[in-house]
């Protein structure tokens, strides 16, 4: 694993271009492009005010930057520097700003929602959608970008419009039985749109693309409900978070519950390998692993002698280990051998061996106060569909991996602190995850590990994404950036 | 009433237990007196004879006799023996006095026997009563706390009554509490969602007019600035809005729709046509399972049900062979048909299943009772309790072992030392011994080694002696024939021994071995013929027997030649002696005459 040198970014914008090529960052009012590869700058763009917002468009040939308090946009291409293209909302303000999916149109949101302006950049023309809803998730396109689903609030109902994005012909207008509508989310094929209810209410709603409705879930009622909602990527199942602690996975035929994940405060599932972080000093790491590993015997360390020679060609410094909490002795040797074939972990610190039930920090919401820190509100499946990965906001610094093939719980990884952010790999199943300090955690079914950024100053880690390769990271700190690439001939072995 | 009821017997039962208790120290004592007044009256007169108070004196004898024989009248004894020595006077007839006497005496000891009697029974009657006043007063007892604990229960029963009365008023009022919020709530949800809507129409109205007005003032900077216009990214022109365009999306999203249903329906009938891959298979093996098990159940009970089934299994086979045809096209008439013949499949594998848990069941308690019989509980059970009882005993036998040995450990350490020391030092002793033992095996064998070797030599050289005494004897009788002179003879016999001896000893092998018997004449020969055979040196000397044997080299064969005399005697009689002592081991029935006949020879 090995880190690039640190850059300059603000309001965390960096992002990769859709094919994987370039790197844009921002920085003030400076858009910066880089070659992902040499990380050398290839373009260099000034704006007119500080970038709030950008964005790539599909094709990776334009980067739109929106200033959103002078209602500003600016859009750049890569093939001809010097063409520019400004679009200014004027004195009605602007919210949100997006490409469309052919990365000609964009669709600007006015303030107070009164409207979206879509700005053509082939013919000039500028259309308006009128009544667009202000929530959670009011616009989403299909993932082949034929379709937009708009949101809107007509007469006190909820509305969904669905437009062709070829030339924003609307194709379907409905109503929706919901009471007041938070979002919406295409599936992943395009022909499925679920919509869900405001909290007040657990309610979730699946159209056909013709506006049919195939199905209505409602799991309980006069609780808060629906927190969070993803397909999966093979449009097979559909995850939903509430505030009960539970997710509830709907399937794609009779749209039915197939099961639920509960969070519990005690993990008593002997399958599930629980990972907890612990702090501690790397030079007392080998005396503990001698006393407590003795059981794995050799292999453990020649697993560490090469991660210290590892440490020595990259310079990672690896002080943070995880307690391997293997609940049921059996799977020991089982483990054990993944942790040695594991091409992703590096140092594995396989401390004590703890027995079922284990015990999981919890933060009582209050009660009082509106938006509760309870239930599940971040849901992400893994690239193959296999494994689902949940958060908590009750248990902010554990996140859950559940095995869809099984569906049972996979692992448990407990932090030490509040986790901020993961997203798979879109290649494998590999889960990348920060919680705000200076290092970098991985999960794999083969195991877990964490990286300390080896950079100066006390770089923390707010946020990550990946390439579109699994190749590498770009992590996000307060004013910082870099990259991290994986090794992908350890991958392959 | 009751109270008053209960409470008196008491008091009265005690006051007849007093007042009996009373009367009985009074009476006894009493009773005692009337006996000692009985007896005073009889027998003062007896103690107190010179006392002028006394009953009877020489005055009036007659008037004691009268009044005693009034007295005896009265008891109803015969009084007439009185009256005989009344006539006479003063003077008393015995016979009937030491009659009535005795006779007084024996109602006296009767009445004393019956008021004993009397005594013991109301002895016995008063401790009954005792008794029974005692359990009466328990009784009484137990009926006061029992009828205490009854009112006490009757009190915390209504006690649980009146808190089960409030608590369902508060129930109810909770209830109406509850009602009434759920009133609160719903009219404030209205009243919230009626609000909201007004907001939301009041925010509608202002955004409208917000928007008109934007649109009115013309706001100037709305505005877009583009270099040169792009192309579309799929590289067409932009086309106008039309109804055929319209119709045309409709079109690709019925096609894109279309396509979903497709792949979801091909999935499915995957899906489908494995699942009934899977059934066909659960079919056919349930089918294999059941067939071969027909034939014996049909030969053990051919009862109802089995024709039942087998009809269906005929009828199963009929349907089989379209079902698997017709699977194919998954019609529904093939389906039902599948759905039935597995059912009916199932049904009887469940009724086999049912069998087979039947007969299994059969089977065990048939061997209960089987083993009951075959091998009887009591026996099982005594052999176990006996198993047992042995297992204690060697448990207990252990116990005490480890017990005492612990107490010999703790008691008499240093004699336990010793004990063990000396147990030690004869331990060692003993290996020694052992040791020592083996090394004497080990030379013993040496020797019998070394023996054999000798015997073997002594044999060759009694043949050698033999077959010299032989030569010798012919040599003699062919010089007597010859009648040399006498000089040269002597020389010439001299020389001639020496060289025959010489050229003996060179071949002593050749010679045949005789048996032993032979062999223990022939030494004894040689033992008598030594002193002659010593001068005529033709007997070989040991060291050139040992030459023979390899025991020692050749180079030292002069120097034993110096005392060859001495030690040829020696070694042969050493090889006599081994010899005889092979023959006491070898034969010992034997060794003894051999010996007698050794002495005798010698002597």
């Amino acid at each position: 694993m090995n880190f690039s040198e640190v850059f300059k970014q603000s309001n965390q914008l960096c992002k990769i271009s859709p094919d994987g090529k370039y790197l844009a960052t921002c920085v003030q009012y400076r858009l910066v492009v880089r070659d992902v590869n040499t990380l050398q700058i290839l373009h260099l763009y000034t704006c007119l005010d500080q970038i709030v917002h950008m964005e790539w468009s599909s094709d990776s040939l334009f980067i739109l930057c929106a200033m959103y308090k002078r209602g500003l946009v600016q859009v750049w291409s890569l093939e001809q520097p010097d063409w520019h293209c400004k679009i200014d909302e004027g004195s009605i303000g602007l919210v949100s700003s997006r490409w469309s999916p052919d990365g000609r149109h964009i669709l600007n949101t006015t303030e107070f929602h009164l409207r979206v302006t879509v700005w053509s950049l082939c013919t000039k023309a500028v259309s308006y959608i009128k009544y667009p809803k202000a929530c959670q998730k009011g616009m989403d396109f299909s993932r082949d970008g034929c379709y937009m689903a708009l949101a809107e609030r007509r007469d006190c109902k909820d509305y969904v419009s669905v437009f062709v994005c070829d030339d924003w012909h609307l194709l379907r207008h409905f109503e929706t039985e919901t009471q007041d509508l938070a979002g919406l989310e295409w599936s992943p094929n395009g022909c499925v749109l679920a919509v869900w209810d405001s909290c007040l209410e657990y309610k979730v709603l699946l159209y056909s693309l013709d506006g049919r409705l195939l199905s209505t879930y409602s799991a309980y009622e006069w609780s808060l409900g629906v927190k969070s909602l993803t397909w999966s990527t093979s449009s097979q199942f559909l995850a939903i978070g509430s505030y009960d602690e539970k997710v509830r996975i709907l399937n794609h035929i009779t749209w039915k519950k197939i099961t639920e994940f509960e969070h519990p405060a005690t993990v008593n599932n002997p399958k599930a390998v629980v990972y907890k972080e612990v702090e501690r000093r790397p030079t007392v790491a080998s005396d503990d692993l001698s006393i407590h590993n003795i059981s794995m015997g050799s292999t453990l360390f020649n697993t560490q002698s090469k991660c210290a020679a590892k440490d020595k060609e990259t310079g990672d410094l690896r002080d943070c280990y995880f307690k391997v909490m293997l609940c049921k002795s059996k799977f020991g040797g089982k483990r054990n051998s993944f942790i040695k074939a594991s091409p992703l972990l590096l140092w594995p610190a396989l401390d004590e061996i703890y027995q079922p039930p284990v015990q999981i920090p919890v933060v009582k919401p209050d009660p009082d106060r509106a938006n509760p820190k309870i239930g599940v509100s971040t849901l992400a499946f893994s690239s193959d569909s296999r494994y689902l990965a949940t958060k908590n906001d009750s248990m902010a610094s554990v996140v859950w991996v559940w095995d869809m093939q099984k569906l049972s719980l996979e692992a448990v990884l407990e932090h030490t602190s509040a986790v901020r952010c993961f997203q798979w790999d879109p290649r494998r199943p590999r889960l990348a995850l920060c919680t705000g300090n200076a290092k970098l955690y991985l999960w794999s079914p083969a195991g877990c590990v964490s990286v300390q950024v080896p950079t100066e100053g006390g770089f923390q880690v707010q946020s990550l994404s990946w390439h579109c390769s699994g190749d590498s990271l770009i992590l996000l700190g307060k004013e910082q950036l870099c990259l991290c690439y994986m090794d992908t001939d350890q991958e392959d072995n | 009433m009751g109270d008053w009821w209960t409470t008196t017997p008491v008091e009265t039962s005690m006051g007849n237990h007093e007042i009996s208790s009373i009367l009985r120290v009074t009476m006894s004592p009493s009773g005692q007196n009337n006996l000692a007044s009985m007896y005073s009256s009889l027998a003062l007169p007896k103690s107190s004879y010179n006392v002028l108070s006394a009953f009877c004196t020489e005055d009036n004898i007659p008037q004691c006799i009268s009044y005693i024989n009034q007295e005896i009248a009265s008891l109803g004894l015969s009084s007439t023996c009185m009256e005989a020595g009344s006539a006479e006077g003063a003077s008393l007839s015995t016979v009937p006095a030491l009659n009535a006497m005795y006779e007084l005496l024996q109602a006296h000891r009767r009445s004393r026997c019956s008021l004993e009697e009397l005594e013991r029974d109301q002895l016995k009657s008063s401790s009954t009563l005792e008794h029974m006043q005692i359990s009466n007063s328990r009784l009484k007892d137990q009926l006061e706390l029992s009828k205490r604990e009854k009112s006490g229960l009757h009190e915390t029963e209504r006690q649980l009554q009146l808190k089960i009365r409030t608590l369902q008023s508060c129930l109810k009022t909770e209830k109406d509490e509850v009602q009434k919020l759920q009133s609160i709530i719903a009219s404030r949800a209205s009243q919230y969602s009626h609000d909201s809507k007004r907001k939301e129409r009041e925010c509608t109205k202002l955004k409208e007019r917000l928007g008109q007005l934007l649109i009115d003032k013309r706001d100037k900077k709305l505005a877009i600035d583009v270099l040169n216009y792009l192309g579309r990214s799929d590289g067409r022109r932009s086309q106008w809005k039309t109804a055929k365009m319209g119709a045309s999306h409709e079109g690709e999203m019925y096609k894109s729709l279309l396509n979903d249903y497709e792949e979801r329906h091909s999935a499915l009938m995957l899906e489908n046509a494995e699942l009934k891959k899977v059934l066909q298979q659960m079919k056919r093996e349930m089918v294999s399972i059941l067939s071969p098990r027909k034939p014996c159940s049909r030969g053990a009970h051919a009862d109802d049900s089995y024709e039942q089934a087998g009809s269906d299994r005929e009828e199963e086979e009929e349907v089989g062979g379209p079902s698997r045809e017709t699977l194919d096209q998954s019609c529904e008439h093939a389906k039902e048909q599948l759905t039935n013949s597995i059912r009916q499949q199932w049904r009887r594998l469940k009724s086999h299943m049912e069998r087979l848990d039947s007969q299994a069941s059969l089977v065990q308690t048939q061997q209960q009772q089987s083993g009951k019989e075959a091998v009887p509980r009591e026996i099982h059970n005594e052999e176990m309790e006996r198993m047992r009882l042995e297992v204690q005993q060697c448990k207990d036998f252990i116990h005490t072992q480890q017990q005492l040995l612990q107490q010999q450990l703790n008691s008499s350490f240093d004699d336990e030392t010793a004990a063990l020391l000396n147990d030690c030092y004869t331990l060692e002793e003993k290996e020694r011994l052992k040791e020592e033992w083996r090394l004497f095996e080990e030379q013993k064998r040496n020797f019998e080694r070394e023996r054999k070797n000798f015997t073997e030599a002594a044999i060759r050289l009694g043949h050698e002696k033999k077959a010299f005494e032989e030569d010798r004897a012919s040599w003699l009788k062919n010089q007597f024939l010859n009648m040399t002179p006498f000089v040269d003879r002597k020389r010439q016999s001299l020389s001639d021994s020496q060289s025959s001896a010489l050229s003996i000893k060179s071949e002593p092998e050749v010679r045949v071995s005789y048996t032993p018997t032979q062999l223990t004449k022939s030494s004894t020969y040689a033992t008598f013929s030594t002193p002659k055979a010593a001068h005529s040196a033709g007997v070989p000397s040991t060291a050139e027997l040992y030459r023979t044997l390899r025991l020692i080299p050749d180079s030292s064969s002069p120097r034993h030649s110096k005392r060859g005399s001495w030690q040829e005697s020696s070694t042969i009689q050493a090889a006599d002696a081994l010899v005889n002592s092979k023959h006491r081991i070898r034969y010992g029935e034997l060794s003894i005459f051999s010996v007698g006949k050794d002495e005798n020879s010698l002597t």
